[in-house]
């Protein structure tokens, strides 16, 4: 069983955070020590003592280490240093927060997961608390008496008013002193806050429908004709079909057998919409910047993480890459140097991943160069946080079809809702596919999954 | 420098920590926890209370180790990797070089960079101590690097805080000299004493 170790500046902290983790084990429990306090009411941390608390509950699954705030980082990473070479590859000092990351930590520990899923758990634990807290601050309302602008516009985006043209309008009134309620006339729900894009999805508003925007604030009225304009813009978005071109005119390639039947559906997967402006200061946009970073990396944790335990290490390590590009040291200076510049942290970090992802695309070794897709794949899952729409799709029932698919969305590809997939792009030995056939001979699949280079796929 | 100077160096570095420990916690009260002249005296003096082995290496290992068990604060794993660097780059002799002095010094300096992955401007502990090493490495004396240290401890003034406490306030930190970097620039002050 995988041990766990406490490290805070207060012993009486520590030791009372261990006691409510402890609450929720029943029966067997891993063993969690305590590394915290120079003494039991000195407040500070001690890298020896940290190193003592991990070689005591260390064994074959290894450690997870959880602690609270500044030195404690600092002792803990050098507790690693004094380490002996083979314990230390068995210990994961965790970012989680640690009351939060203590008791995930300790149930995920107690069910026999291994260390990077108990990682994986403590990481998302905030998770529970902000979906509880955050809607809260969105839904305050705007002031009663305060009189409303109001307009109509009719959705004509393929997709309806999905996350990105949400976000679009968003961003667009942003700079504004405005604030924008919308209600889908045509199916009577709503208002909901523009600013929430959780809540915008909720009007379902689809192609055709009747949005009614009502803004309040000094410069309601600039706003409001922004947004109409926006709207028959179809906010900003391209064309209405994804192109799919094809990658080969021989015809489709399967990367799997079988035969599946379904409804087609589409996925749009193209890259968000990078704002020109964005509101905050250096520090505002490079605090942003770090937590969207740190959302990608818990979501590419936990589906390592799983891919690891159900398809093997090796489908797993093609998130490696990934990972590593989100702390690679040159790409957050060039993304530091561009918002020092005065960039907005999307549009810093896009520039800096599109040069790195044109580097590689113009390197000689093939292999290198399919990289630029990995790079692509990492930039735009940070990009989609910066910009408030955290997945790209979500399939619904029958066959998905796209241009292309990220290792991400291949692996997180739910077999009781997608049978089949159609890619126009990619290949059968592309990572999309290494994943989506590991995903489906895993789960045991009804059908098997089909990919194809299709030139003449279309959504019905 | 010899074993004896070394032993000057931390004893006189532990004086001029104690002489200022107020200023310190003063400084950090300011921008951070309040917390940075009490836990370098605290640490210190546990250094100077066992300063017997008998080689460099040996005595900044000790000094090290004890910074990292006493200090209790962010300058403990900080100002002990400085050391443990420092010993190991040194190694077991009982004098330094002028340019072994450097690359012991440079060591060390690495060693709290990558502790601390601080950069230059982010009001650290490196912001003072990076010109004093950048000194010694081109020959200058150790009274220069003193006055280069004292110089980069100044320019902390008008930094944005990137690392540590200080980072959570922002813009407020501009307008405060770093706690870590005026600690940093007693160190080097230290030296210049020790070794004239």
């Amino acid at each position: 069983m995988v041990g766990i170790v406490v490290v805070s500046h207060s012993r009486a902290l520590a030791r009372s955070a261990v006691e409510l983790a402890s609450q929720m084990l029943h029966g067997t429990r891993p063993e969690i020590a305590v590394a915290a306090g120079l003494d039991d009411t000195t407040l500070g941390t001690d890298a020896v003592q940290v190193k003592e608390a991990i070689e005591q509950v260390d064994g074959p699954d290894g450690v997870v280490v959880l602690l609270d705030l500044g030195s404690a980082v600092l002792s803990a990473e050098l507790a690693l240093d004094l380490l002996d070479d083979t314990v230390r590859e068995r210990v994961i000092v965790s970012p989680a927060p640690l009351v939060e990351g203590l008791v995930a930590a300790a149930v995920t520990a107690a069910a026999g997961a291994s260390a990077q899923e108990v990682a994986a758990e403590a990481a998302t634990s905030l998770a529970g608390k902000q979906a509880h807290l955050a809607p809260a601050a969105d839904l305050a309302p705007s002031p009663v008496d305060e009189p409303a602008v109001r307009g109509v516009f009719v959705v004509a985006n393929p997709h309806g008013l999905h996350a990105r043209p949400a976000a679009r309008l968003v961003a667009q009134v942003r700079t504004l002193d405005a604030r924008v309620q919308l209600t889908n006339r045509s199916t009577g729900t709503g208002p909901v806050p523009a600013s929430s894009l959780s809540r915008v999805a909720t009007l379902g508003a689809l192609p055709g429908h009747e949005i009614e925007v009502a803004v309040t604030g000094s410069q309601a009225t600039e706003a409001l004709e922004q947004i109409l304009a926006l709207a028959a813009r179809r906010f900003d978005e391209a064309g209405d079909a994804v192109p799919l071109q094809p990658v080969s005119t021989a015809g489709p390639l399967a990367a799997a057998p079988g035969i599946a039947i379904g409804p087609a559906r589409r996925a749009d997967t193209r890259p968000p919409t990078v704002p020109d402006r964005e509101p905050g200061n250096t520090v505002a946009h490079w605090r942003r910047l770090r937590e969207a970073i740190a959302a990608a990396r818990r979501d590419l944790a936990r589906t390592r993480a799983r891919v690891s335990r159900e398809s093997g290490e090796g489908d797993a390590a093609i998130f490696d890459a990934h990972l590593m590009l989100l702390d690679d040291a040159a790409l957050l200076a060039d993304v530091r140097s561009r918002i020092d510049g005065g960039a907005g942290p999307a549009r810093a970090w896009h520039e800096a991943v599109a040069h790195i992802e044109q580097e590689f695309a113009a390197l000689d070794d093939p292999y290198l160069r399919a990289r630029a897709a990995d790079v692509r794949a990492v930039g735009d899952h940070v990009l989609r946080y910066l910009l408030g729409a955290a997945k790209s799709f979500s399939p619904e029932p029958g066959v998905l079809v796209a241009t292309d698919l990220t290792p991400v969305e291949a692996a997180e590809l739910d077999p009781g809702v997608t049978a089949a997939v159609v890619l126009a792009f990619g290949s059968p030995t592309s990572h999309a596919a290494i994943l989506a056939r590991a995903r489906a001979s895993r789960c045991s699949w009804p059908q098997e999954l089909i990919f194809s280079a299709s030139p003449t796929a279309r959504p019905s | 420098m010899t074993l004896d100077e070394l032993k000057s160096w931390l004893s006189e570095f532990a004086r001029l920590v104690a002489e200022h420990r107020d200023e310190l916690t003063e400084l950090d009260a300011a921008i951070g926890d309040a917390d940075h002249g009490t836990n370098m005296d605290r640490g210190m003096t546990a250094v100077v209370e066992n300063l017997d082995g008998d080689t460099i290496g040996a005595v900044c290992k000790q000094a090290g180790m004890t910074l990292v068990r006493t200090v209790g604060g962010a300058s403990g794993p900080l100002y002990g990797t400085f050391w443990l660097r420092f010993g190991v780059a040194a190694g077991e002799v009982t004098s330094l070089s002028a340019a072994g002095l450097a690359a012991a010094m440079r060591a060390g300096l690495d060693g709290v960079v990558a502790r601390g992955k601080a950069e230059h401007d982010d009001k650290t502990m490196f912001d003072a101590l990076a010109p004093a090493v950048e000194v010694i490495e081109a020959g200058g004396t150790l009274q220069a690097a003193a006055d280069a240290a004292d110089k980069g401890r100044d320019a902390t003034i008008e930094m944005l805080a990137r690392k540590g406490r200080a980072s959570y306030l922002g813009e407020r930190s501009v307008g405060h000299q770093d706690p870590g970097a005026t600690s940093a620039a007693l160190l080097i002050r230290a030296a210049a004493s020790a070794m004239t």
